[in-house]
């Protein structure tokens, strides 16, 4: 009884502290910007997706960078603008955006990560269309439609014979980094492995202890090179793979970490064999075609079953189905017992070897995880699918970046669209540009009338301009170490405009710079899901989606037939007996479907 | 309980004569009535969207209606025969097994003389109720997994091979592993209604039972049973009721296109056709199935009703 | 075990005023039989494989969020100790965002308004189809429905908006207050107090209302503990309601969301050449975060559940 009444008055006390001091219901929103208006027609709302963290801020209208911005003026009349940032909770964009248009309350400025494809958009009357606003205030963005294609055609729709430009589209400056890719120890190569040619042993190591990624050594591939390049490269470092298991006592590792349930449907390992994917995709010759029943995956499944006989591969991949597909196995790659996998960057280098407490990773001693690129068949099926580039990749798509749209609720409230068009055409500047992508310099930050650069130890700013080869920025060191979202929380990553990529020195050290770029060698330009501008009409789209579907439920649950040898991928009648079942699904029709709007949008003409 | 059921049962009056002892009553009634009216009632117009082709900008009222189109590619799909017969078998043993297990538990707590180590189990046993589904199906996953603890014992107890038990594509592995999982996270929870129905179980029927010198086993089976089946029978109604709809998700962090045989469920089977990997997601396909489940469940629910109406004079409704 | 028992007979001098019916199950047998003891021993044993049983996730999350965030990556199976250094890094990520105390009080903001409103409505109705009215089945049936159809959660959300409480605390506290199988069970509940009290109360021409609150509740309230304490954990662990019906207001923010919304910020750390590897027990840290205040409160709902009609008989 004495307990209860305890915890009684403990829960009294804890409403009333709750009430009084915490409870943000009765406190009200904390209001940033009371001296604004939002009936001022230079006020505007934007939907965005979540910011860098609440670690930094809570409300995206303290970044740094973008109170810059909102320092100068813009527009005929000289106007100084400010944007009220909407951020719907994490994961949740998709509901919210339907509830936006159920309660007609969308907000002004639009982030198009997951909107419909901006023609939809415009004929549903939620859009409004830009072409005027451009021509006038726009003239660095209209640069950018005029000289990059990509752009072009994700930015400009023909609407009744009138080509208009819906959205305002981000441009990239080169092919963007990605954060997953295949990865290799070559650590075990440089100590298992011998010279290929001439077969002396290999020497190797780090530089600087302290150094992840300081790592040189003298490793040879069969392919001649200093990285492997093609499937028998990736054989050899297999048979190596094993030495070093055997050696290191490891018995629960294997050669090389497979993803669930077999093939991915975007690509992947398949496109190495021939190119393509074992779904949908669009050859050199502008087909579509569905790669499922293509001597390109057949030979995938053919190399794949070698792996498994010889017990290279995973033999436990077909269980691994609460894997997401770029987490492999996560607890033995970070133990360091797999040969190859598809990882992140946090496991390159030897990142993965626990400097503070080396006794919880004691095989991950010495380790040296680089990143590899696509490799490329040599070895299987027929001499076509053999010595063909990687089209289907996890590589950056194009230059595209993500569209902003502006929406007629801006129209109806009589905002100064001038005055926006003008504000978001100076992250088409070169200035704007590393406003957006880098950060502000120490003048800047001073002007922004914010203490987050100095909070955050930047007080020199958030670069350094160089001029090194392609280099025009350099991060200062406390924004090159950071391994959080400092990065994204010092600059308008959120605004449109021109993503510096290639120009900007990250202080990456030369081998991890080559991992990154390994991982983006063969871009991806087969692979139609995903670009920008790329529009299926709404009945087409679910008509294709429909059979896609089906034809992904087939192959989930019988691919790894062939890979564990229960079915014989080499025997004709047992093929031809899988494309029979395919076939049935009638993934003809979504090609015929798809045809007309690859050829409308040009989609990879030779 | 039951004789008072019965005992309840007053002739049915004129409706006016009704109206006018019982308008109390039915006050009583209206927050309810307006609270599921309003916000269970009103939004059902949703459930049009099963004979719509739905589409998000046209939303409810526009999109275009294809009648029982969704249905017919439901139930014509090649494994929905697959996933009908494994929904009922998982329902029956979470309708069985799964429903006694918390009774069971809720008795021997009863059976505990030292009330400060029954408050230590029952809290104990709280837990897993608070632990993300997801990291319970992990621990389920490490356990049964080749070399997994559950695996060696069983190993070494059965010669079950050692080999992970959820890629056994024979029944009844998956089952039970599913089973007892479910009886893991919920026993606890399950329980508490039927301590609290223990609970007020009359301390004088226990004092005259031992006196006559009943053991505490018999007081158990003579006494407290008896005494909590209204609520034995009202939670085993419900429980059938929701069996066949809920309870499925977990399903999908646990089984793989091995075991797609014994594991593929109604839920499981819709979700794959509804949202498959990087395409679009097919709202109405799952509302189809939603209401096609609802309406089994109801059925159940009016047969466990009329079931239990006959077997034990006590019902629901 | 055979020191609880010894214990026994002193115990029932001085605790049988306190806790008269809560002891005297156990109290009353003098002399255990040998069969008594094995079936003693017995209980005991299986108790405690449940509750031990019980315990391993909670264990696992809890020696998880201990961990050292890289050992912990490299760790199959169950965390029976820390990984790596004892570290309380996952809470520090937690408790660096302020909004999480926002989230605290919010939460039981919501818990308590919700939870009290729901129970009344609940309770009421609970008591209307306990009566025999010649509407009784249809009232059920009403009821029950709404147990297996729902119009799905964007028909809610027009709803709700069409009432105009989006983004304002009234669409946490009043839709999900409570829902038709608590009115069900609480229809148990009074069903199970004596006629005769219902009977007196009338005849003394107390109301209905009066009767239920003053007379039939608090006989049913050990089963009315059981649905509190299931409104309770509901509504303390909603987090998909605040996200689709206050997602631009985060003062209104409740814990779960807010924790929700920190897992999701970082859950790409491993996406970096500079991983912050505590990040990982974030998810470990936000379960027990979220879970103590609701386990710190148990206690108090066991001595509810457990004291049966005896109170209620007293008061009545």
């Amino acid at each position: 009884m004495k307990g209860s009444r305890r915890v009684i008055l403990g829960l009294a006390g804890l409403s009333m502290a709750a009430t009084l001091g915490g409870c943000g219901i009765l406190r009200g929103a904390g209001n940033t910007a009371t001296d604004l208006n939002p009936e001022d027609d230079t006020y505007y709302t934007m939907w965005i997706h979540s910011g860098p963290g609440s670690s930094y801020y809570t409300e995206y209208e303290d970044n740094p960078a973008i109170k810059y911005a909102e320092t100068m003026t813009w527009g005929d009349e000289g106007k100084s603008i400010f944007i009220d940032f909407v951020i719907p909770p994490a994961n949740k964009e998709p509901d919210d955006l339907q509830n936006m248009y159920i309660n007609g309350n969308l907000t002004h400025i639009l982030d198009g990560v997951i909107c419909d494809s901006a023609d939809i958009m415009y004929s549903n009357n939620r859009i409004i269309d830009l072409t005027e606003y451009v021509n006038q205030y726009m003239p660095n963005y209209k640069k950018v439609l005029d000289t990059v294609e990509d752009v072009r055609k994700s930015a400009v729709f023909n609407i009744d014979g009138e080509e208009k430009i819906l959205g305002i589209v981000t441009v990239n400056e080169s092919y963007m980094d990605v954060n997953f890719g295949y990865e290799y120890r070559r650590d075990w190569i440089v100590k298992y492995g011998s010279n290929p040619q001439t077969g002396a042993a290999f020497t190797g190591g780090y530089t600087d202890e302290n150094d992840p990624d300081s790592w040189e050594d003298d490793v040879v591939f069969p392919s001649g090179g200093s990285d492997p390049v093609y499937i028998s490269d990736w054989e050899w470092m297999f048979g190596i793979f094993e030495t070093a298991m055997e050696d290191m006592g490891i018995d629960d590792g294997y050669c090389i970490s497979m993803y669930y349930p077999g093939y991915m449907w975007s690509g992947g390992l398949c496109s190495s064999f021939g190119g393509g994917t074992p779904m949908f995709y669009a050859n050199d010759q502008g087909q579509a075609c569905f790669g499922g029943v293509s001597d390109s995956f057949r030979t995938y499944l053919e190399c794949l079953s070698a792996w498994y006989e010889k017990g290279w591969l995973d033999k436990t991949f077909d269980q691994k189905t609460s894997d997401a597909h770029y987490a492999i196995d996560s607890a033995k790659i970070h133990q360091g017992k797999i040969g190859i996998w598809y990882g992140q960057q946090s496991t390159l280098g030897n990142r993965i070897y626990n400097r503070n407490d080396p006794s919880q990773t004691p095989l991950a001693e010495g380790i040296f995880v680089a990143g590899a690129p696509m490799p490329i068949n040599d070895v299987y099926g027929p001499e076509e699918c053999r010595n063909v580039i990687p089209d289907c990749t996890a590589a950056g798509v194009s230059m595209r970046g993500n569209p902003v749209y502006i929406t007629t609720k801006a129209v109806e409230e009589g905002k100064d669209i001038g005055a926006l068009c003008a504000f978001l055409d100076y992250f088409y500047t070169e200035e704007g540009a590393v406003v957006k992508t880098v950060g502000l310099t120490r003048e800047q930050a001073q002007a922004s009338g914010s203490d987050f650069y100095e909070k955050n130890g930047l007080t020199e700013g958030a670069y350094t301009n160089v001029s090194e080869g392609d280099y025009r920025y350099r991060l200062t060191d406390t924004l090159a170490k950071d391994g959080g979202n400092l990065k994204i929380a010092v600059c308008a990553g959120k605004m449109p405009g021109i993503e510096l990529v290639n120009s900007v020195d990250r202080c990456q050290s030369a081998s991890f710079r080559a991992s990154m770029d390994a991982w983006i060698k063969y871009p991806n330009i087969g692979l139609w899901n995903g670009t920008p501008g790329f529009i299926i009409e709404e009945e087409d789209n679910k008509a294709i989606e429909k059979i896609r579907t089906k034809l992904l439920n087939y192959m989930d649950a019988h691919t790894m037939e062939f890979i564990k040898g229960q079915k014989d991928v080499t025997d004709d009648k047992t093929w031809e007996d899988w494309c029979t079942m395919l076939r049935k699904q009638n993934y003809e029709k979504a090609l015929g479907l798809v045809q007309p709007y690859l050829e409308k949008y040009d989609f990879r003409q030779p | 309980m039951a004789k008072k059921d019965k005992l309840f049962q007053t002739p049915k009056v004129p409706w006016k004569k009704d109206f006018k002892t019982n308008w109390g009553v039915y006050l009583m009634f209206i927050p309810i009535f307006l609270y599921t009216l309003v916000l269970h009632y009103v939004p059902m117009f949703g459930i049009v969207m099963a004979f719509e082709d739905y589409d998000i900008n046209k939303g409810y009222f526009k999109s275009p209606w294809v009648g029982m189109a969704n249905f017919v590619e439901l139930f014509s799909g090649s494994d929905f025969p697959r996933a009908i017969f494994n929904t009922v078998v998982i329902a029956l043993l979470k309708c069985t097994v799964g429903f006694v297990m918390p009774i069971l538990f809720a008795c021997l707590l009863s059976l505990l003389r030292s009330k400060k180590y029954k408050r230590t189990v029952q809290t104990s046993s709280y837990l897993p109720n608070f632990v993300a589904a997801v990291i319970v199906c992990f621990l389920v996953q490490e356990f049964v997994k080749q070399d997994g603890p559950i695996t060696l014992l069983l190993h070494h107890l059965f010669g079950v091979e050692n080999s992970n038990l959820l890629a056994d594509p024979n029944p009844p592995t998956f089952w039970i592993i599913y089973l007892v999982m479910g009886i893991w996270q919920g026993i606890g929870w399950g329980s508490i209604m039927y301590v609290a129905a223990i609970a007020t179980v009359s301390g004088d029927l226990h004092e005259a039972a031992a006196i006559d010198g009943a053991t505490r086993l018999q007081r158990l089976t003579k006494i407290t049973i008896p005494c909590i089946m209204p609520t034995i029978v009202m939670m085993f109604v419900l429980g059938i009721g929701t069996s066949f709809a809920a309870g499925y998700d977990n399903i999908l962090l646990l089984y793989m296109p091995t075991t797609y045989p014994v594991a593929d469920t109604i839920y499981t089977y819709t979700y794959r056709l509804a949202f498959a990997a990087g395409g679009a997601r097919d709202y109405s396909l799952s509302a189809a199935s939603g209401l096609f489940q609802s309406i089994v469940g109801t059925i159940l629910l009016m047969g466990s009703n009329y079931m239990s109406k006959k077997a034990s004079g006590s019902s629901l409704f | 075990m055979a020191l609880s028992w010894k214990s026994t007979p002193n115990k029932k001098n001085v605790s049988k005023k306190k806790h008269n019916e809560d002891d005297r199950i156990s109290t009353m047998i003098e002399h255990p039989s040998v069969g008594d003891r094995i079936v003693d021993v017995i209980v005991i044993l299986l108790c405690a494989l449940v509750a031990f049983c019980s315990i391993i996730p909670m264990w696992h999350v809890l020696m998880s969020s201990f961990s050292d965030g890289q050992a912990l990556l490299a760790k199959e199976g169950l965390v029976l100790w820390p990984v790596g250094e004892f570290n309380l890094e996952g809470y520090a990520h937690i408790f660096k965002d302020t909004s999480i105390i926002d989230g605290y009080g919010n939460t039981i903001f919501y818990t308590v308004t919700s939870v009290a409103l729901g129970f009344m409505i609940a309770a009421m109705g609970g008591y209307a189809i306990s009566r025999q009215t010649r509407l009784k089945t249809p009232m059920i049936l009403f009821l029950t429905a709404t147990m297996l159809f729902g119009g799905g959660m964007v028909p809610t959300y027009m709803v709700i908006n069409a009432l105009g409480w989006v983004e304002t605390p009234l669409a946490l506290v009043i839709p999900g207050c409570t829902n038709g199988m608590f009115s069900i069970m609480m229809m148990n509940a009074f069903n199970s107090v004596p006629h005769e009290m219902y009977e007196a109360a009338r005849i003394d021409g107390a109301g209905h209302f009066t009767t239920m609150w003053k007379i039939m509740l608090p006989q049913a309230m050990n089963l009315g503990s059981v649905i509190i304490l299931n409104s309770v954990i509901a509504a303390w662990n909603a987090w998909l309601p605040a996200s689709i019906y206050v997602p631009r207001s985060r003062h209104l923010w409740p814990l779960q969301l807010v924790i929700n919304q920190i897992i999701n910020e970082n859950k790409d750390f491993l996406n970096s050449a500079n991983p912050d590897y505590s990040k990982y027990l974030i998810q470990f840290a936000a379960i027990i975060v979220a879970a103590a205040p609701l386990i710190l409160l148990f206690p108090f709902f066991q001595n509810k559940l457990e004291k049966g009609v005896i109170g209620g008989g007293v008061k009545g």
